[in-house]
């Protein structure tokens, strides 16, 4: 996996630091619940967001499904946590670290810059910090969310990052400003 | 341009972002059926200027699959619904029946 870094009127960096992990499971289920607030200390998102706790993230994908990223470092440990955690319920847990890819957008107009790739509403009233939804960038699928007001974060498919990250360098363009930046 | 509120994810979707899954509430016909029921459940589709139910699944967000009901002629969306249910809940036909009085489609009304 290749770090790299655009520095345009905001600044685009892909992030390799972590490892990401899919659960399929009813979220609605109490004792999944249990098990992922005694594994992982953080309590399940509402739908739409996404909550974090150190270097361990948790996001709400669907009514069945979360996606869990946890550093790297710990990322072999987290995994065979999780799986002995949730023994004995039904669920389905895969690594799909090597799977997806993740960028960084940061400054003050990263949410003009998603808005310029994908069809969702963006703006800070429909999507608050601590936000998390999946949508569409360009031609691809993904997801995004927001940990700070000037902050976001884009999840794709690693199949397709390098078009991910030429679109994303192109909507950061400097020059390309849509608003006077404040 | 069309945009449906998914009910399982709660956001707004545009249509770019969904997949169109044809007429809703379809009883599927299987071994057993006669020939006429078999090929109504595979051909047999309403295709009405005005009050329509269709599924739609959320294809570049949560993945599920959902119910709405809009009208065809104008693209006014009455409202979405989740899929585990086999005819439009009360809330949903009030809504039509606030803005089209009368109004029937299949056997729902």
């Amino acid at each position: 996996m290749s770090e790299r870094e655009f520095q345009g009127y905001v600044t685009i960096r892909q992030k390799t630091d972590h490892s990401m992990f899919t659960l399929r499971a009813s979220l609605a289920s109490s004792k999944v619940k249990a098990a992922l607030e005694t594994c992982l200390n953080i309590a399940v998102p509402q739908r739409g967001t996404y909550a974090q706790t150190g270097g361990t993230l948790l996001a709400w994908m669907s009514p069945d499904e979360l996606l869990i990223m946890v550093p790297r470092a710990s990322g072999g440990v987290a995994f065979a946590a999780l799986e002995q955690a949730l023994h004995g319920l039904h669920y389905l847990l895969a690594d799909v670290s090597d799977a997806r890819s993740t960028f960084t957008i940061e400054g003050g107009s990263a949410r003009e810059v998603v808005a310029k790739l994908a069809p969702m509403d963006v703006l800070a009233a429909q999507f608050p910090v601590g936000g998390f939804a999946r949508t569409r960038f360009a031609q691809v699928a993904g997801a995004i969310f927001v940990e700070q007001e000037d902050h976001l974060n884009l999840i794709c498919f690693r199949s397709v990052q390098d078009y991910v990250f030429g679109i994303l360098c192109g909507a950061a363009k400097p020059g390309s400003e849509v608003r006077a930046q404040s | 341009m069309l945009i449906l509120n998914c009910p399982y994810c709660g956001y707004d979707k545009d249509e770019t972002e969904l997949s169109a899954g044809g007429e809703a509430h379809l009883k599927r016909f299987g071994p057993g059926a006669s020939d006429e029921e078999f090929e109504g459940y595979l051909f047999g589709r309403a295709n009405p200027k005005g009050l329509h139910f269709e599924r739609w699944c959320c294809a570049s967000g949560c993945g599920k699959w959902f119910h709405a009901a809009r009208c065809t002629a104008t693209l006014e969306v009455f409202g979405t619904y989740k899929a585990q249910t086999l005819e439009p809940p009360q809330d949903i036909k009030d809504a039509i029946s606030a803005k089209r009085p009368g109004w029937t489609w299949r056997d729902f009304s």
